[in-house]
Order: C-alpha cells, then sequence, then structure tokens
C-alpha cells in the first residue's frame, strides 16, 4: 500500500460527518450522569433482561449454576424485544428500546434497591420489586456477606479508604476473545467444545482402570461445555433474528436504496457471528454483537478492551484494499467506524449511585486500544489506525474514548491524526508509552509467563491497565479496585480514628500524632494504615472472585477463548495470566503533604505536631498564615528534587508493600494510580490534609499529575517532575496535562506538540492524556450551556461533555486549565 | 480600597541615573524575576527565559514593568490583603500608614522605603511578595539546563529576557558563554541601545537576536521612551554585517506606531542592510500587564486600553510578506526553524 503521508492530506484529514451519521448522531439518547443522575430525560432501566433471566431461573432450579446461567442467557436472547433504527448499518441493543438500559439483578442487592426507589425503575415497577425480591438470597453480595463481619462491611462500603468491592458493585472489565469470533464464527467454537465434551464423555464412561483423581474433575469441566454450548447456539439464534427482522423491513420498505441496506444487514447478520468474517462490515458487527454480549447482556463488564486496528485489520484489507470481499471505500469504512462509535455513545449501564457519581459525564467508561507494534516489534500502526482517529475527530463524540500505544518508531501520519483529535479538545487518545509498558507488563506477571511477544499484542483493559489480548492469553475477567492513600494519612494523624467523615475508629491505632519525634514516625504510622488497606482490598477482591466463580459464571465470554475452551474452565477461574490492578489513589496529595511536614515541622521547626493535628482538626480554620505555609511549601510537579524524592520514595513504597499481598492465584498486585472521577466525589470523604488542602477539596486529578494550582512551572517541569519516578514497580500511571488551546491550533502547534511528545518519550514516562480547551469558552459554556452541546473535555481515563458535568466539577476543569495560560 | 503611590515614580530619570551608575559597574549582577520553562514564543522551539531585572528604556506599555527598576520591588495584592495593619506597625521606615482613620486602604511612600522586606515577611497572608532575587549563578544555569532534553526534540534553548540582558553586559556574557559551552541554543532579547563594543561581544555568543524596533520616527520615539532611535538601527546595521541571526520584533501599540509609514520605513530599513533579517515578529499591544502595574503601584499609560485582536495587525503582516520579509504575530516560531 502506498503511504498517505501528512503533506499530501494537510488540509483535508478530517472531513465533516456524513448524513447519516449526522441523523444518527442528533437521534441518539446519551445515558451521561451528572451528579448521580442521568441527564436526558427519559433515560431509565428495561425490564427485560432481568424478566427473562428470572423467569428462567425459576425454571431451572436444582440444575447446576453455570447451567442456569448460560439457560437464562438464552431466554433472554431467544425473547427480548429487538429493534433496527432508521438509518442503521450496524445493529444490536442490550435493551428493548434506545432509552433504555439492563439491570444486573443478580449481582448485587444494593443497586436493586437503588433502582426500585430512583426515577429510573422500570415501568414495571411491581415485577421489578418481586424480581428484587426474589434475587436478594441469590446475589454474589449476598452470599459475600456470610464471609465477613460488620467492620469490613463498614471499611468496605462505607467508601472512605477503599471503594467497594466487586461483589457489592458488580464491577468486571473482560478482554473478550474477538478473534475467535473472526476467525472461527460461533459453529468453529462449538464444534471444538463438541469435540471437547465427547472427548471427556468418552473418558468419563470408559476409563479403565478408573483414576478418581484425575477423572472426577471432568463433571465440572462438562457442565461448563454445556453451558457454552447452550450460550453460543443461543446467541447465533439471536443475530439470525436480527437477519430475520432487517428482510421483514426490507420488504416493508418504499426507498429503495435503504431496502438494499437493510437486505446487506440481514446477510451480515445471518452470517456472522455464526460464520467466519468475510470482510470489514462482517467485522465490525462481529465485534458489536460480541461487545453487547460479552458486556453487558451475560453480565457487566466495563470497558472495550481490545486491540482494534489489529483485530480488524486483516478484514478491512479485503474489503477496502483488495476489494476482495464487501468492497467499499475509505470513506465508507470511515463512516462505519463512526456509526460504531455512535452505537458505543447509546450504549449505557444501569449503574449504583457510587458508580454513577464517579463516571460522571459518561454512558460508561469504553476504551479502545490502538497502534503500537506487533509481535515481531515492528510497526503496528495501518491507515486503519489512522481511520479510527479519523472517526473520532469526525463525530466529536466522548465514547468510545481511544488509547494509543506510543512507540518510537510511530508514524507521523498517525501522530498526525492523534494530534487532530487533541487539539480539538476531545482528551483522546490518551497516550501510553509502549516501551515502557511492554517491559513492565513481561516482569508483572513473574518470570517467563508471558512472552515478549504475548505482551506487545496489549491492549488496555479499562481507562489505563494494559492485559494481554487475543484467543487466548487475554485474562478474561478482571476487576480493579481503588484505595485512598490520603485517607491512609489523615488516619495516621489521627490514631486510625476518621474524624472527617465515618466518625469512626477507621485503621488500627498508630499511635498520638502529637508524639512523633522524627518524620520517620509518621512515615511508620502511614505504612500500618497502607496496608491495613491493602489487605482488606485483595482480601475483598479474592472473596469477590471466588464467589463470581460460583455463582457469576460467564459461559459464552469464556466460551471464545481457546484456553477455557481446552480446560473446561469458567474465564472467571482462568489462573494463567493472572493480571491484578489496584488503583492507588491521591499519592500526590500524600507526596506534597508529607514533603511540607518534613520540612516545616521537622527541619525548619516552623510548626510542631501537636499545632498541625490541631489545625487539620479544625479545617484549617483560624490556621489560615499556616495553611499558607503548607501550601507553599515545595510541591510536586515542578522539577523540585525536594519534593519529588519524596514522592519518588512513595510511590516506591506504595507497590513494594501492596505486593506484599498475594492474590487467589499467587499473583502479587502491582498499583495503578489513577483517578477515574473519584477525585471530585472523594473530596468530603478525606479531611483536610497538611498539603494545605481544605476538607472538601478536590484530590489530585491523576496518578501522578501534580495538585490543581500546584504545577507552577509548566509542562516541561511536570514531565521532568514524572521522569523521576520507578514505572518497572506500577502496572501504570496516569498524567493529565493542560494544553493552551490557542498555541495548540496555531500552525506551529504540531511541531511542537510533537518535539514534546518525543520528550515525553525518551523520558520513559509511563502515560499523558491532554486537556486542550479555552478557559473563556469554558466559562461562557457554563452560563449558556445550549450553545456548546458538542464542548468536549478530559475528565479523568475518559472524556465528557462539558456540559453534562455538574458545576463543582465544571470548576474543578477550569482550575486545571487557566494556569496554563501562560504558555 | 487602593495602593496610592505618593510619589510618580520617574523612571527615566531613575533609570538615568542608573545608566550612569551602570559604566562604572559594568560588572554588576542582575536579579532575576523569573526562570520561565515552556517558553514558546521568544525564539524556536520549547526554551526557558532568564528574566533579568533593569533597563535603561521606559517604554510606557512594557509587559515587564517589574523588570524596568534594577533594584527590589514589592508586589502588593490587594485581593489577599485583610488590612490586619502588621506591615504598618513593623515598618522601621515609617514608610507604610493608612489612607484614613476608616483602615480600609494602606499607604505606601516608595521613596521612603529601604526595602528592608520586613513587611513581606510580617505579612501573614502572603499579600506583599519580593520581586527579584539574587540568584547564584550556578543556580541559573542549573534550572535553565534542566529542560536539556526539551531543547533537543524541538531545537529549543534558553533566551536572555528581562528587562535587559545588555544592562548587564559582563553577567550576560558569562551565561551565554556557559550555554554556548552546554551546547545549548542561545537567544537574546534586546532593545540594542548600548555601546557597540558591548553588542559586538555578546553577538559572538549569540545564535539568535530579538532585537525590538519600536518605531523609525526619531521624534515619536524620543517622545515615548525617552531616547531616540538612532544607535539602534545603527547597532542593527552593525549586527547585520557581522552575520547576526537576527529577528525583528515590534510591539505593535495605538496611536504610536500602527501606521502604514512607520512600515514603509522599517521595509526600506531592513532592505539596505548588508544581510536580511530573519523575520519579523509582530507583538500586538495587549493589557494584561496592567494587574502588574497596580501591584507595584505604578502607573499604567495604557490604563482601560482594549486588547489588541491579530486581526487589527493582520495588514501589516500581509505589507511586510509583500516585501518578501518573513513574518509572524505572536512569534511562534516552532521548531523547525533556525
Amino acid at each position: 500500500m502506498k503511504d498517505i503521508t501528512y503533506k499530501d492530506k494537510q488540509d483535508e484529514l478530517i472531513k465533516p460527518l456524513t448524513e447519516r451519521a449526522r441523523k444518527l448522531k442528533d437521534s441518539l439518547w446519551w445515558k451521561h450522569t451528572r451528579g448521580g443522575e442521568y441527564v436526558e430525560k427519559g433515560v431509565k432501566a428495561g425490564i427485560e433482561r432481568s424478566r427473562y433471566m428470572t423467569q428462567s431461573f425459576k425454571e431451572t432450579d436444582g440444575e447446576e449454576w453455570v447451567i442456569r446461567r448460560a439457560k437464562a442467557l438464552a431466554n433472554v436472547l431467544d425473547n427480548m424485544t429487538i429493534f433496527i433504527k432508521d438509518h442503521e448499518l450496524l445493529v444490536g441493543d442490550h435493551a428493548e428500546k434506545p432509552n433504555l438500559i439492563p439491570i444486573y439483578q443478580e449481582s448485587n442487592y444494593f443497586l436493586n434497591i437503588d433502582i426500585l426507589k430512583s426515577p429510573y425503575c422500570p415501568d414495571e415497577k411491581e415485577e421489578f420489586r418481586e424480581i428484587t425480591e426474589w434475587w436478594k438470597p441469590h446475589t454474589i453480595q449476598t452470599k459475600a456477606e456470610e464471609y465477613i463481619d460488620k467492620d469490613e462491611k463498614a471499611l468496605q462500603n462505607n467508601n472512605a479508604s477503599m471503594e467497594s468491592p466487586g461483589y457489592v458493585t458488580g464491577y468486571s472489565s473482560p478482554t473478550p476473545a474477538y478473534e475467535s469470533v473472526f476467525e472461527d464464527g460461533l459453529e468453529g467454537r462449538i464444534k471444538r467444545i463438541e469435540g471437547k465434551l465427547k472427548e471427556a464423555q468418552d473418558e468419563f464412561l470408559h476409563q479403565n482402570p478408573w483414576n478418581g483423581p484425575e477423572a472426577m474433575t471432568l463433571p465440572k469441566k462438562m457442565d461448563e461445555w454445556k453451558a457454552m454450548l447452550i450460550a453460543d447456539k443461543a446467541v447465533i439464534r439471536w443475530a439470525k433474528r436480527y437477519a430475520r427482522l432487517a428482510r421483514y423491513m426490507a420488504e416493508e420498505e418504499k426507498d429503495p436504496k435503504r431496502k438494499e441496506e437493510l437486505l446487506m444487514i440481514a446477510d451480515v447478520c445471518n452470517h456472522v457471528p455464526a460464520k467466519p468474517c468475510r470482510g470489514f462490515r462482517d467485522a465490525v458487527q462481529a465485534q458489536w454483537f460480541t461487545y453487547l454480549l460479552c458486556q453487558s447482556l451475560e453480565r457487566y463488564g466495563s470497558g472495550m478492551s481490545c486491540k482494534m486496528d489489529t483485530m480488524w485489520w486483516p478484514y478491512y484489507k479485503r474489503s477496502v484494499i483488495d476489494k476482495s470481499e464487501q468492497p467499499m471505500t475509505r470513506e465508507e469504512a470511515v463512516e462505519l467506524v463512526v456509526l460504531h462509535r455512535l452505537k458505543v455513545s447509546e450504549h449505557g449501564v444501569v449503574k449504583s449511585r457510587l458508580y454513577r457519581e464517579i463516571h460522571a459525564g459518561a454512558n460508561d467508561l469504553f476504551i479502545i486500544t490502538i497502534g503500537g507494534v506487533n509481535p515481531d516489534g515492528s510497526n503496528a500502526c495501518t491507515d486503519l489506525t489512522n481511520i479510527i482517529l479519523e472517526a473520532a475527530a469526525t463525530a466529536m463524540t466522548t465514547e468510545p474514548s481511544l488509547g494509543l500505544r506510543w512507540h518510537k518508531n510511530i508514524p507521523e501520519l498517525t501522530v498526525r491524526y492523534a494530534f487532530e483529535c487533541i487539539k480539538r479538545g476531545l482528551g483522546f487518545p490518551s497516550i501510553k508509552n509502549d516501551d515502557t509498558a511492554i517491559p513492565s507488563l513481561v516482569e508483572g506477571f513473574g518470570s517467563g509467563k508471558l512472552s515478549v511477544q504475548d505482551a506487545r499484542r496489549w491492549a488496555l483493559c479499562l481507562c489505563m491497565s494494559p492485559g494481554p489480548t487475543g484467543r487466548h492469553g487475554g485474562l478474561r475477567t478482571r476487576w480493579a479496585c481503588s484505595s485512598y492513600t490520603a485517607k491512609c494519612l489523615e488516619l495516621s494523624l489521627s490514631d486510625g480514628y476518621d474524624h472527617s467523615y465515618t466518625d469512626s475508629q477507621l485503621g488500627p491505632h498508630t499511635g498520638d500524632p502529637t508524639k512523633f519525634k522524627t518524620f520517620d514516625d509518621l512515615l511508620q504510622a502511614y505504612k500500618i494504615q497502607y496496608q491495613h488497606v491493602h489487605s482488606a482490598i485483595t482480601r475483598a477482591r479474592d472473596l469477590s472472585r471466588y464467589l463470581e466463580a460460583k455463582f457469576y459464571q460467564s459461559p459464552f465470554l469464556s466460551s471464545l477463548d481457546d484456553e477455557c475452551v481446552e480446560r473446561g474452565l469458567d474465564g472467571i477461574e482462568w489462573d494463567e495470566f493472572c493480571n491484578p490492578w489496584f488503583n492507588v489513589m491521591d499519592e500526590v496529595v500524600v507526596a506534597d503533604s508529607l514533603a511540607a511536614v518534613k520540612k516545616l515541622v521537622f527541619e525548619d521547626k516552623k510548626y510542631t505536631m501537636q499545632q498541625l493535628v490541631e489545625a487539620l482538626r479544625a479545617n484549617w480554620d483560624g490556621y489560615e498564615e499556616m495553611r499558607l505555609d503548607f501550601w507553599n511549601a515545595p510541591k510536586w510537579g515542578n522539577d523540585d528534587d525536594y519534593v519529588d524524592e519524596i514522592a519518588a520514595n512513595l510511590y516506591r513504597y506504595n507497590s513494594l508493600e501492596l505486593q506484599q499481598n498475594t492474590n487467589l492465584f499467587g499473583a502479587h498486585p502491582k498499583p495503578l494510580p489513577q483517578h477515574v472521577a473519584i477525585y471530585w466525589t472523594l473530596g468530603p470523604r478525606i479531611g483536610a490534609t497538611p498539603n494545605g488542602r481544605r476538607h472538601g477539596e478536590v484530590l489530585d486529578d491523576g496518578g501522578n499529575s501534580p495538585y490543581i494550582g500546584c504545577d507552577k512551572k509548566g509542562p516541561t517541569a511536570v514531565l521532568n517532575s514524572c521522569a523521576k519516578l520507578d514505572y518497572s514497580l506500577q502496572k501504570g500511571v496516569l498524567l493529565n496535562q493542560k494544553l493552551d488551546h490557542n498555541v495548540m491550533n496555531s500552525d506551529k502547534g504540531f511541531p511542537l506538540w510533537y518535539a514534546y511528545m518525543k520528550t515525553w518519550h525518551k523520558l520513559g514516562i509511563d502515560h499523558v492524556q491532554f486537556n486542550v480547551c479555552d478557559h473563556e469558552q469554558l466559562r461562557d459554556a457554563q452560563k449558556h450551556p445550549e450553545k456548546y452541546p458538542d464542548l468536549i473535555v478530559r475528565v479523568a481515563g475518559y472524556s465528557a461533555r462539558f456540559v453534562d458535568l455538574s458545576v463543582y466539577a465544571q470548576d474543578t476543569i477550569i482550575a486545571r486549565t487557566e494556569q496554563e495560560l501562560a504558555g | 480600597m487602593f495602593f496610592f503611590e505618593l510619589i510618580n515614580t520617574n523612571a527615566v530619570r531613575i533609570n538615568q541615573r542608573l545608566g550612569k551608575k551602570m559604566e562604572k559597574e559594568k560588572d554588576r549582577v542582575p536579579l532575576i524575576t523569573e526562570i520561565q520553562r515552556y517558553c514558546i514564543s521568544d525564539g524556536p522551539g520549547i526554551r526557558t527565559l532568564i528574566f533579568l531585572k533593569g533597563c535603561s528604556l521606559d517604554c510606557p506599555w512594557c509587559h515587564n514593568p517589574e523588570c524596568k527598576s534594577p533594584e527590589i520591588d514589592i508586589y502588593y495584592h490587594e485581593d489577599k490583603c485583610q488590612k490586619c495593619g502588621k506591615c504598618i506597625e513593623i515598618c522601621p521606615q515609617r514608610a507604610i500608614s493608612w489612607l484614613s482613620s476608616k483602615k480600609e486602604a494602606i499607604l505606601r511612600d516608595r521613596e521612603k522605603c529601604s526595602k528592608c522586606l520586613k513587611c513581606v515577611e510580617s505579612c501573614p497572608l502572603k499579600a506583599l511578595e519580593k520581586v527579584g532575587q539574587a540568584l547564584a549563578f550556578d543556580r541559573i544555569i542549573d534550572e535553565a539546563l534542566r529542560d536539556r532534553a526539551f531543547y533537543e526534540t524541538s531545537r529549543g534553548g534558553i533566551t536572555l529576557s528581562g528587562g535587559e540582558p545588555l544592562f548587564f553586559p559582563e553577567y550576560s556574557l558569562k551565561l551565554l558563554k556557559k550555554f554556548k559551552a552546554e551546547m545549548i541554543h542561545t537567544a537574546v532579547e534586546t532593545s540594542g541601545s548600548y555601546k557597540w563594543e558591548i553588542l559586538e561581544e555578546i553577538a559572538e555568543y549569540t545564535d539568535l537576536f530579538l532585537y525590538d524596533i519600536k518605531c523609525m520616527d526619531p521624534t515619536m520615539h524620543k517622545r515615548f521612551i525617552g531616547v531616540d532611535n538612532k544607535l539602534i538601527l545603527n547597532n542593527l546595521r552593525k549586527l547585520s554585517a557581522v552575520k547576526a541571526n537576527i529577528r525583528i520584533r515590534v510591539p505593535v501599540i495605538p496611536r504610536f506606531n500602527n501606521n502604514k509609514e512607520n512600515f514603509e520605513l522599517l521595509v526600506d530599513y531592513l532592505q539596505s542592510l548588508e544581510n536580511p533579517v530573519l523575520a519579523v515578529d509582530l507583538l500586538p499591544f495587549h493589557n494584561s500587564a496592567e494587574k502588574k502595574y497596580i501591584q507595584l503601584g505604578l502607573n499604567y499609560a495604557y490604563k482601560g486600553e482594549p486588547f489588541m485582536e491579530k486581526k487589527e495587525v493582520e495588514w501589516i503582516k500581509d505589507f511586510l510578506e509583500k516585501n518578501n520579509i518573513t513574518t509572524t504575530i505572536g512569534g511562534i516560531i516552532g521548531p523547525e526553524e533556525v
């Protein structure tokens, strides 16, 4: 293929939306939340998934749980209402109407009660009440609570020092093996699973002499395979329902052009996911069906973990370059990717209030990974990589977000497309350093487990965490948990008592802080508080995983993975590439706080610990002069070695201490400092901190982003500070940067940014993402939201429409951008 | 609640006095107001700007009024002041007092102030801020070299600015020599209003001059700035003759130099040079320095004057480019030139 250079296309990289896409975009039901509530009136929960799943469960009482899960899924797929919207080429939804979203009543009863009492309750309120009651004893949350006591329950659910565990939130983020759907088709999977089942049955019945320990592993496997078969067959039937609907609609259709399109949809849905994909249309539709199944219909899973450009490339090549199957032009391919984006933009999730708050401005978190290198180390960026970026800049939707793997030979044209997205203020692609992430992945899985070749196939599981992809090797189900280190510090300054939020002895006793004689005394107390929380989250995570394997299996997801099929395992039990991950938050607030205490209390002796504790307890009220001293103490992000060294030690310590824990599969989790939108919601939960922050004010907004208003020396000093961390000890570290809108949009914007990015790469920093917005415009948008429906800002690991954010959140974003004007 | 100025400082007079002093103390050490990193419009690529405090000219629109005087200044942030009166109590010169018995505003006599900074230290809310620091030479170098990785990818470097680097000839030369020894690209922002011998030596260690030409008419020049432009133009001619890389910077100021004749004369002059300049950077007037004047207690001649829009100077760019002179508005050069 001839390389298209930037110069060829300089003026026409991004074209306007096609008429079809414009119409679909205008009629979208956004599922964004603001302040914990859905923004768009009319968005609510649909009953059908819950209804058909519960109906099936009532009928299958006494059968193996995994079989019951598969049959319940089949009942949903066979009976749920399906629809195709006007102008659509890509079809499929997870609920009965575009404004509705399904409920995961089997995961936790908190959510069910929340929904029942909320304005989002399905219209069939009585029916849903009965469903809620029926599931109460069966949710994994109920089952988990059998194993923990009152104190542990409080620790987990008050969200002061840790995020609630998976059995309370139902949170998960799998990486489905899309490649096996594309290459084998579900019919191929079925054949393979039937073979395994037959083989096992033969062995079970004819083992002679009988070997109990070995043979008695087979019944469980046979159940697993049977469940996979039920699920796969149901999915084929479901896709064919779409084919029939499209054919029926085509018969009724007057417009010959639309008629032809509907027949094409029918052809595609008849073919995939049952059979291997022929061309690009098949691949896009098969991906979308598989995604709906694995991350919505079978169970809730956040993210859109896949290496999309690599995964679609063979089919794109056939259709667009070779024109041998489903031939289409490059423009048609861009439109198809735009339509895929719009599908995602309408995809929503019923979530608990906590997640509706921390995913402020978003439907959910959808992050697609592109770029990087091939398993052999060569450049993996193709024209499809560029198309995915182009479609994002064309569609101007916040979702899905893109993660671009930047490597040392990344083509300039791909960089240029990425720049086009960033300068428009999309906030993505967020950029990960391939040359930092790959060695970290290999090392993270333990020696010899994950080869470099396999590691090079990595994609983001969710916002920030890398994991392998492919037919096997991708861990099928993951779940992160967040811990709040600022609370650990607060507890170490109060003998473990939480004065600011829960008013309880939240942590262990670590001594009267006014008696601390040295900086090390304070560090020791912090370390005990830190380990207390991190042991608890590892415990909660393991308990969740143990129960999910028994009561929340995903037979369809498992059927796509070669290794799960081979071993008759559910995805959740799959242990080989164990990929634990914990979001360790607020480390910048802690580092800044430690530096201030070290300097002002233990070195300069300007204040005593007694005074500090009193001032913090009083929320700095009446201590303004003292607060300003702590606020003006050295701060992370200014290339100041004093505080940067304290920070580097803190990150190192937090990682090594977290790795003291061993999870269910023998792995030692590494931290992933990032913040989602928790840095807002956490404000009221964390009391005053010694960095000069008051109770209620936000936390730091990234993993190593300087605290808001504290990076006084500009972006180069920030990168220099960030380069002082040891990234091999972290799973990833999120860095937010703000760049001046006028400079980015000037004709020198690209070369300057490109130079900046080359330095970023050279410094070995793990990640960076950008907010490029004009603060005048943001202020205007606060006053006149109706004028700015498409104004997008980066929040955390995702982007949001500015007008969808609460005023508090908007103010934080404005504060973040204003300091950059000097640029 | 205003911060009143008792005596309107005559900057020209003071600077003339200091200028004479400078003759005697060629190697005086400047105070530094700021070492600003990630600057992208004062020379090519990503740069670090070193602001030297002190200048012999007195341009009324100056964007860095805190760099005019070579002595320490004090910013007064009125928004942070709680009118507690501590500074009044502590001042040994009795230079600070209440404006009236209502104790709502503070009055400060800059002539009486001995810059002992006791008031700055006593202010509980940091409403008073010291401007200008005596930094060790090595500390300046260390800070300026920290972004070396960015200079390499963007073909950037350091820029001496101010104030006026030539106000401190020996010191500026020492800095430039050190940067050249470290293989760093150097730029000097200057008004050119100094003896040629100084400029000639500086030129040896300067990769790029950002050379101000405010106005071609000597009378206007003298009326607004206090000196005429003869020395400035002659120096430019000589710099061109020794093949220095020069970008001309023109602050476009309303009612001063934004007229066609001025730019016609500029074109004629530039075309008469032995070697052409690289480009002209037009810097449209902006009023964002007004706050600094208020904080310093200085009068601002352009109070209330609106921000000049980019489109208001586009005609100048068109005119210069018609005469084959590369022109920018704002001076962002990007990493690719030079």
